[in-house]
């Protein structure tokens, strides 16, 4: 599989590293959360089958975190993005 | 002996002045430059070259390529390799192999009895007979693996290596016979990245085989033409003996060559990633299932054209061929042409070509129409045939011949289309399966589209190739599709099972695996009617020919018996590889050491020079378990080493420790935040332990972390969890706090960490000469102090992972060595010891110091491993502290950490022992339900002059004093529970 | 056994600089050091004969010095950089260089890089992070021999120095 990072453009996915589902923000609070809550934030991940958003780590490359489209049924990409680089 | 007696006296692509010599199943024989094994042996009149899988029938050359199923041989000397299809493999001086799947001889096979049997041995035989008794099926198995299965794994390494390529082009195109050229040619021509692969030896695909011309002249003056031009491309890479073997995501291909221009290279594995990819892969003919159509001297009919024009054989004296199509009568033709005797031409349909029929007549050929073959005269070699009359069976006539030539149509080579994710069509015209729409950047372009004529595949070639071009980016001219010789159209009548002559006729559709029709009715009517089912259940597609030649034969049949159209059962889906690919070259440069990217720190070598045991301890390092003088066992050595740390001085390299450099002004909010404990107070020039959680609660790691200067701090982490802490914390700060101004970098590799432990540690030190204040007083524990130590800049560390008073120093990595000999050099006199990760570990056990990675499950909670002191009361969030407070919030028992004393002080509680209550009689394996905890690690402490362990015991904190038994293989041993710190439990000596 | 036409040999220790920061931080460096360093992973600029920047990401750049020189290049740049949010980090021994060069430097390495380094994408000048083996590298294409520079991370030297011999068919 291809990875194309916004910096380095198509990469091998072995310079990669899987970094899970692009989820809602950590709670600001968590302490304001019930235990149900909570555990649902840490143990329920999507695993969507079809187009997910993912992290991937660039660790062999440009070592940004970017988000990759990825579907999970046959692995087409589509629009990766650095949603966090502040330059 | 008479040499090579099939061997026409001219003609053929063979090199006559180069004999080479060769053996076969330990015979002599000479073939010629440009042979494969197979053309030489049917030049030396081999016939029977193997025995088929299950019943060991006698087999012969069936093919001239790839799709090879009977011809498999094991090449034997340094190269040994088992399962080579004869067919591909070309002739070399010396070369030595044997057929497969023959025992004790190819002619004489014990496994025959099974042929004998075969009505006890039908499809699914091994699931329903040896499945009972449930526990003999190891007893079964023994004998089941020496008749069965191919050739042997070779049992000394390969003297030559095998490489892998990564290499990018705009154009990749597979196949070099007539459309792969063209498309070359074309491709090439406007200047793209172009790589050409075929799996021949010489490029031309058939035509290397044949009467076709192009431009009234011999076709292979055309391809020669075309290879001389390509090879003068410096942007074109032309390689034969190279099979696409996978297609994959991306155009992603993988390529094989298995005969690389390097002498010491043995196969290179092209990893080969596309912008366009043109199938240019051709078809295979398919055999017709009829009695006993397995015999050997029964063979494609292309394949034995090929042998007579290419290689200059004859494939036998007196030939018939058994047809469906118009196409086929060339080859009958070409056989004639050649001085071959061929007796007649048998064909199921009756209409066939007039034309064709006439010129077949002149060659005195006799053309039988409405028939076909019911039975095959010969075992070892087919003698006649006997024909009847399609429909009646009756009118049967004997024709003698030792050749039959076959062809039911062909089969378009798909693989790689519908690996690429592509989905195969029916064909009703060629009743076959033809490529679908492209899902990935692919077109086919010639016979593998079901074009079986050559100027339509050198015009699809020509245009492929211009179209695959210019989508990268390179517009080209359209070059004029040359002349060729008219050819006809198939006009193929299908026929998927010849009728059989008596109930226990046996006709095969896959030769590999000796699957017969009866199997595939079998199957069908015990409700394996989808393919895929079909398939696994009779095994029929397989074998080491992966059903190339057969696939599509039992599509139609399992079509026919359940009355429904080919198209509407579809194919097996097909799956890499397409041809088979050794381990070796899979494995590529990852052999021997290689195989892990070691590490190493500035002080391996001295250890591998100075006894020390070294062994993978995490992060890729092989470090010490413990340096052993010689003769000294392993338990005698670590036992010296702890004793010193105790009682001496000892020395260790600590550089895989995991370092990561903090800088910022948000430095200590981010350790906060990340640590359980809190970081605002700590000054410059101190340090901290400090304990990190995953979100989830879970341990992650611990360590201590200095504070270097006002906005700069240094993180150490376990050595083998260096990357995973990375990775969490690179995570955090990019994913969920990117506002925080922070950078962190990675600095493991920059430092040498060397420590000197024990109560003479001051001294050592003393004796090296540094130039700050290292008393008790000046310089405290948990201090961090640049300085310089025997002469070399340094900062070093009053921490330690011992338990003793240590120094821990940290230098540029290349000087690491000069400081540890610096340091050998000044503690000679206090008889400093370097000391193992194993010694480490045992006086860290006896300390509990634990491990994230050890005492911490996946289950356990800081609290649970007595680490509860790390946790900040009164601190704001911190990753792990809500998953924390809901362990508390859930109650119930936890599994806490416990130190153990062996009732039997001899005995060492192993890792992850069983732990049961002392009352508990049951003994047997069961009786684990009962585990109340777990041995996490257990020592020999010499120190203590016993065994010690720590455990994790359920509510194991409020029963210190109980005892418990902790269970192993091959014996049970009770233990009392006690605090966990063995030794100094106040901690005084390191703080000393 | 000869192998292919490459010599493969390891360079000494030299300076190496980890610089961090956003785009302030480019140009007062930009400024420090005569020269813009560039914005865009995978490019280098070089300062003068001795001193080459490599571009990681937008905000990240390895600076490469003269050995000795380190303490006064990271001295200079902290004072232009001033109290804008930065990290210098000298890591002067966190890489190991070595160089592989010959007419078929390129058959060996493309054994363990997926990048494409053919000469008309990668030719001299061009540089990338990436993938090298099982571990990574900085790779430096300086000339047209063609001569590679493979910056690893120290630990990995031997290693990459072992496979690299094997590559090339000297072992």
């Amino acid at each position: 599989m291809v990875i194309e990072c916004p910096h380095c453009g198509e990469r091998h996915e072995d310079e990669f590293v899987y970094g899970g589902d692009v989820r809602h923000a950590r709670p600001e609070n968590p302490d304001a959360l019930s235990d149900a809550a909570w555990r649902d934030y840490i143990y329920s991940v999507p695993n969507t089958k079809g187009w997910a958003k993912e992290h991937w780590w660039h660790v062999r490359g440009c070592n940004r975190w970017i988000v990759v489209q990825r579907n999970s049924v046959n692995n087409e990409l589509r629009s990766e993005t650095d949603e966090n680089y502040h330059g | 002996m008479v040499e090579q007696v099939s061997r026409l006296d001219a003609g053929g692509r063979v090199d006559r002045v180069q004999k080479l010599a060769f053996k076969f199943n330990g015979r002599s024989y000479t073939g010629y430059a440009g042979d494969t094994l197979a053309s030489a042996l049917m030049a030396n009149g081999v016939s029977v070259v193997g025995r088929s899988f299950k019943y060991h029938r006698p087999r012969g050359i069936m093919s001239a390529g790839a799709e090879e199923t009977n011809a498999f041989v094991q090449i034997l000397g340094s190269e040994e390799e088992p399962n080579v299809p004869a067919t591909t493999l070309p002739l070399v001086k010396g070369l030595d192999a044997h057929s497969v799947n023959a025992w004790p001889s190819v002619n004489f096979d014990v496994g025959r009895v099974t042929d004998l049997l075969h009505r006890f041995f039908p499809a699914g035989f091994y699931y329903k007979t040896f499945m009972w008794p449930r526990d003999r099926w190891d007893w079964y198995g023994q004998f089941i693996r020496r008749v069965a299965g191919w050739g042997t794994a070779p049992k000394t390494a390969a003297g030559k290596r095998y490489e892998h390529r990564y290499h990018h082009c705009d154009v990749l195109i597979v196949g070099g016979g007539p459309a792969g050229l063209a498309a070359a040619l074309s491709a090439g021509r406007s200047g793209a990245r172009v790589l050409l692969v075929d799996n021949q030896s010489e490029f031309g695909g058939y035509l290397l085989g044949s009467s076709a011309e192009i431009n009234a002249k011999p076709a292979m003056s055309w391809i020669t033409d075309v290879v001389a031009e390509l090879d003068g491309m410096p942007e074109v890479v032309c390689l034969s003996e190279a099979s696409a073997t996978g297609y994959y995501e991306q155009n992603f291909v993988t390529v094989l060559e298995r005969r690389p221009d390097k002498r010491w290279v043995r196969e290179r594995l092209w990893k080969v990633r596309a912008r366009q990819v043109v199938l240019a892969t051709g078809a295979i003919e398919r055999p017709i299932t009829f009695v006993d159509n397995d015999r050997p001297g029964i063979m494609l009919a292309s394949a034995a054209s090929t042998y007579c024009l290419r290689y200059g054989v004859r494939a036998g004296r007196k030939a018939a061929l058994f047809t469906n199509n118009d196409g086929s009568y060339r080859h009958a033709i070409e056989l004639a042409d050649s001085g071959v005797d061929v007796a007649a031409i048998i064909d199921v349909r009756t209409n066939a070509n007039a034309d064709l029929c006439k010129t077949a007549a002149a060659k005195g050929i006799e053309v039988i129409l409405g028939s076909h073959v019911a039975r095959v005269i010969g075992k070892r070699r087919v003698r006649a045939i006997e024909i009847a009359a399609s429909g009646t069976g009756a009118q049967r006539r004997k024709i003698a011949c030792d050749l039959l030539l076959v062809s039911g149509g062909w089969n378009p080579t798909i693989h790689l289309h519908s690996q690429s994710g592509g989905k195969p069509l029916y064909d009703e015209r060629l009743a076959t399966f033809i490529p679908g729409a492209s899902v990935q950047k692919e077109i086919s372009a010639g016979a593998c589209t079901g074009h079986f004529t050559l100027a339509q595949c050198l015009s699809d070639g020509l245009l492929a190739g211009r179209q695959v071009a210019e989508s990268c980016g390179y517009p080209s001219d359209t070059i004029d599709a040359p002349t060729c010789t008219d050819e006809t159209d198939l006009n193929l009548q299908p026929i998927w099972e010849v009728p059989l002559p008596h109930r226990h006729s046996r006709a095969f559709v896959d030769f590999n695996n000796d699957v017969t029709t009866k199997d595939i009715r079998l199957a069908e009517r015990e409700g394996y009617r989808s393919i895929e089912l079909a398939k696994r259940y009779t095994t029929a597609g397989m074998g080491l020919d992966q059903g190339k030649s057969g696939n599509v034969n039992i599509i139609g049949l399992m079509a026919d018996i359940t009355d429904t159209a080919p198209g509407a059962i579809g194919t097996t889906t097909y799956r890499p590889a397409y041809s088979p690919v050794s381990f070796g070259a899979m494995a590529g440069a990852d052999n021997g050491d290689l195989i892990i990217p070691w590490r190493r720190t500035p002080i391996t070598d001295w250890f591998i020079a100075n006894g020390g045991h070294l062994d993978e301890t995490g992060a890729l390092f092989r470090r010490p378990l413990y340096i052993a003088k010689p003769g000294e066992s392993a338990r005698d050595a670590i036992n010296r080493e702890a004793l010193a740390v105790r009682n001496g001085v000892g020395i260790y390299d600590g550089t895989p420790l995991g370092k990561i450099s903090i800088k910022g002004s948000d430095a200590v909010t981010f350790l906060d935040r990340v640590y359980t404990n809190s970081w605002g107070k700590l000054p410059v020039g101190r340090s901290k332990f400090g304990f990190m959680l995953h979100d989830d609660g879970r341990l992650l790691d611990d360590g201590v972390t200095f504070r270097l200067a006002d906005d700069h701090y240094l993180m150490s982490t376990g050595s083998g969890v260096a990357a995973v802490v990375l990775k969490h914390l690179e995570k955090l700060l990019h994913c969920e706090w990117p506002d925080l101004d922070v950078y962190l970098t990675p600095v493991s590799d920059q430092w040498a960490v060397i420590c000197v432990c024990g109560p003479n540690a001051r001294e050592v030190i003393r004796r090296a000469e540094t130039d700050i204040d290292i008393n008790p007083e000046a310089f405290k524990f948990l201090d961090t102090r640049y300085c310089r130590v025997a002469g070399i800049d340094a900062r070093v560390s009053r921490v330690t992972y011992t338990g003793e008073l240590s120094f821990e120093f940290v230098v540029p990595t290349r000087h690491g060595l000069n400081l540890w000999e610096a340091l050998l050099e000044a503690g000679k006199e206090y008889d400093i010891t370097p000391i193992g990760s194993d010694t480490s570990m045992l006086l860290r056990t006896e300390k509990a110091f634990i491990a994230a990675g050890l005492e911490g499950d996946g289950y356990a909670n800081i609290y649970d491993v007595g680490m509860g002191w790390v946790v900040a009361k009164n601190k704001g969030d911190f990753i792990g502290k809500r998953s924390t407070s809901r362990d508390i919030n859930l109650g119930g028992p936890r599994p806490e950490i416990v130190g153990l004393l062996p009732e039997d002080s001899n005995f060492v509680p192993p890792k992850g022992a069983p732990i049961l209550e002392s009352d508990t009689a049951d003994t047997s394996p069961d009786a684990s339900r009962n585990m109340v905890g777990m041995v996490t690690i257990g020592f020999h402490s010499p120190n203590l002059q016993r065994s010690i362990a720590l455990a994790q015991v359920q509510d194991g904190r409020s029963r210190i004093g109980d005892t418990i038994n902790v269970y192993t293989k091959s014996r049970v041993v009770s233990a009392q529970i006690c605090e966990p710190v063995f030794f100094d439990p106040d901690g005084e000596r390191m703080r000393d | 056994m000869s192998g292919y036409d490459a010599n493969i040999e390891c360079l000494p220790f030299i300076g190496f600089l980890d610089l961090r920061g956003g785009e302030a931080i480019r140009l007062a460096c930009s400024e420090c050091l005569s020269v813009t360093l560039p914005a865009s992973a995978n490019t280098l600029i070089s300062v003068d004969d001795e001193r080459v920047a490599y571009c990681i990401s937008s905000d990240h750049w390895i600076l490469q010095v003269a050995d000795g020189s380190q303490q006064a290049a990271l001295q200079s740049l902290e004072i232009a950089a001033g109290d804008v949010s930065h990290s210098f980090v000298d890591v002067s021994d966190l890489y190991a260089r070595i160089r592989l060069s010959g007419t078929e430097a390129r058959a060996v390495l493309a054994q363990g890089v997926s990048i494409d380094i053919h000469p008309r994408v990668f030719g001299v000048g061009a540089t990338a992070r990436t993938g090298f083996a099982k571990t990574t590298a900085q790779l430096h294409c300086v000339d047209e021999t063609p001569t590679f520079i493979i910056t690893v991370f120290s630990s990995y030297q031997q290693y990459a120095l072992d496979w690299l011999q094997q590559a090339a068919g000297k072992t």
